[in-house]
């Protein structure tokens, strides 16, 4: 360090280093500053992720089919909509004649009942999809047929068969699940209803 | 006057940076091969499935033409300028009702065929329900140097299949086997409808 | 320094011109004959023949005044194309600078006679365009615009793919003599 006396009269503000002598508050020190921050972290981060999961799972339920199922009890009635449906019963003597049947496989046949509730239901009663599914949660797809001669209508019993090609050793014990299908299925948001025939 | 430190400091600068832009231009087929569907794969006679569904590919024809027998007129002779691969599988679901698609034939070079396409070939059904083995039959028509190494590719029908999941199935077509047939396909394959 | 930038860049434009100067691609369609074969980029075509006629082209089929042209098509990329999409890429120069599509449900491909819809990789096709004339005289000579095929990368997919729309520069026009009064 050069100690040159004509410079050391004129002082560089720049070049001192003495203490501010203006008063400050008190610093916290190195352990409690650090304890706070983990602290910090350890909250902050799961909030975050917490609440990016559930936004995700909020815009998911969009993209997702998000139903309600309601389960109907053997020989009940139920709404779907503006259709009553009822299940008679099954025929399970399952006979093929198709040639394209996959193997293993035999035809389920179930009676339903269908009765428009409205002059909409006339027009959605042709639209009503039908599956069936098993307890493991496997889905067929299933089509339902009715007299082309026989015109639904309102207040009248109309009767629907429904046909699928079901692995064998499950035709006693797979249920019917019924959804509105065809324009119904572009309705307004929410869950779409599905009825669950226990069998 | 330039140091030859400072020379090499800029050669070693260009270098770095044409190398740097050289790793970049690797970026667009890294995305493209991020979304590409997910691949199970197996080999002829093998159960090959993922959650969504499972193939059993059980034979595979070679043959130069197909003969389409008609109860009516006279069969209907299709000669390839390549050869004809005919593939026989069964398929089956395995959650709900699965509709095949995006089926195409890869080979060893990486060309991707599609289906025949031939007008008198029918497409077969495409949807299978769970637990039920259902028949599939697939006609491709390729080079005769493409045989070796060919495999079979089976997707979902989606339009949109990024990260969905395909099975891959090794034909069992490499080596000598694969040479032999496509020196000396059969001369006919007749289709059953 | 200014002076050694400024000789630096004026050394790299004379390099840029020896190898061919800033132009992307060579300029305009290129004018050629049929038989030879044009790189649309995706597809290599060779325009056959051409020919017109009142005809029917199939048994249930109308009789319509209809201009028909071959061309040898062979698939120089990796992948399966349909004929339609082939299709997209060409048209006929009714008068300059009018373009009009081949007809899409009555042009067809064949391999040895047998009717195809797709062109695969490295196995030509051959395809017959059919334009419908309507009540107008067929020209004597055929004008077909050839447009150059586009290898680039999805905006929403990433995935790669080849592609042709309507506004591609064209690659090539290829003029073919016409056959009169063709009956089939």
């Amino acid at each position: 360090m050069t100690y040159d006396p004509l410079e050391w009269t004129v002082r560089d503000p720049l070049e001192d280093t003495v203490p501010d002598p203006v008063p400050r508050r008190k610093r916290l020190s190195d352990g409690r500053r650090r304890a706070i921050e983990v602290a910090a972290l350890l909250l902050l981060i799961p909030a975050l992720l917490a609440t990016e999961w559930i936004d995700d799972d909020h815009q998911a339920r969009n993209w997702q089919t998000h139903e309600r199922v309601t389960v109907v009890r053997r020989g009940g009635i139920a709404t779907l909509g503006h259709v009553r449906l009822r299940l008679l019963g099954r025929d399970t003597t399952g006979s093929t004649t198709r040639a394209a049947t996959p193997s293993g496989a035999v035809t389920l046949k179930l009676v339903v009942v269908a009765r428009p509730l409205d002059a909409q239901g006339v027009k959605d009663v042709d639209q009503v999809g039908y599956t069936v599914r098993d307890r493991a949660g496997h889905v067929w797809s299933a089509g339902g047929s009715s007299d082309p001669d026989v015109k639904p209508q309102v207040g009248t019993d109309g009767q629907v068969t429904v046909t699928a090609q079901v692995p064998g050793n499950l035709i006693n014990t797979v249920v019917l699940e019924a959804r509105p299908g065809g324009l119904l299925s572009q309705k307004a948001p929410g869950p779409t209803p599905v009825l669950r025939f226990a069998h | 006057m330039i140091t030859l430190k400072k020379a090499a400091a800029a050669v070693l600068t260009v270098g770095l940076m044409a190398a740097a832009m050289w790793l970049y231009t690797f970026k667009p087929h890294l995305e493209d091969k991020a979304q590409h569907p997910l691949m199970s794969r197996g080999r002829l006679g093998a159960v090959v499935g993922n959650r969504d569904f499972s193939v059993k590919v059980s034979r595979v024809d070679v043959a130069s033409a197909i003969t389409k027998p008609d109860a009516l007129a006279k069969p209907t002779v299709m000669r390839s300028l390549g050869i004809f691969l005919i593939v026989q599988a069964q398929i089956k679901s395995n959650k709900k009702p699965f509709m095949t698609g995006h089926i195409r034939l890869e080979t060893q070079s990486g060309d991707e065929y599609g289906p025949s396409g031939r007008a008198a070939i029918p497409d077969s059904d495409n949807e299978y329900q769970p637990m039920l083995w259902g028949p599939a039959q697939y006609v491709f028509e390729i080079p005769k140097d493409r045989l070796a190494g060919a495999r079979l590719v089976i997707g979902s029908a989606a339009l949109q299949n990024e990260l969905s999941a395909e099975t891959n199935v090794d034909l069992g077509l490499s080596g000598a086997k694969g040479a032999r047939l496509a020196a000396h396909p059969a001369a006919s394959y007749e289709l059953r409808t | 320094m200014f002076l050694a930038v400024m000789g630096v860049m004026a050394v790299l434009l004379a390099v840029a011109g020896v190898f061919g100067g800033f132009r992307a691609q060579a300029g305009g369609p290129v004018a050629v004959k049929a038989g030879s074969t044009v790189d649309q980029g995706l597809f290599h075509v060779q325009v056959m023949d051409a020919r017109a006629g009142r005809m029917k082209l199939s048994s249930f089929d109308p009789l319509r005044n209809l201009l028909l042209v071959r061309m040898r098509v062979t698939n120089t990329g990796d992948k399966t194309f349909g004929i339609s999409s082939f299709l997209d890429g060409v048209a006929a120069e009714s008068k300059p600078g009018t373009y009009l599509q081949p007809d899409f449900i009555a042009s067809e491909g064949d391999i040895d006679g047998q009717v195809t819809s797709s062109i695969h990789p490295r196995l030509p096709v051959t395809v017959q365009l059919v334009w419908p004339l309507g009540n107008a005289t067929a020209p004597r000579t055929a004008t077909l615009a050839l447009r150059q095929w586009d290898y680039g990368q999805s905006f929403t997919t990433d995935s790669f793919y080849w592609s042709v729309t309507k506004q591609s520069p064209i690659k090539a026009k290829v003029t073919v003599p016409v056959r009169m009064g063709a009956t089939s």
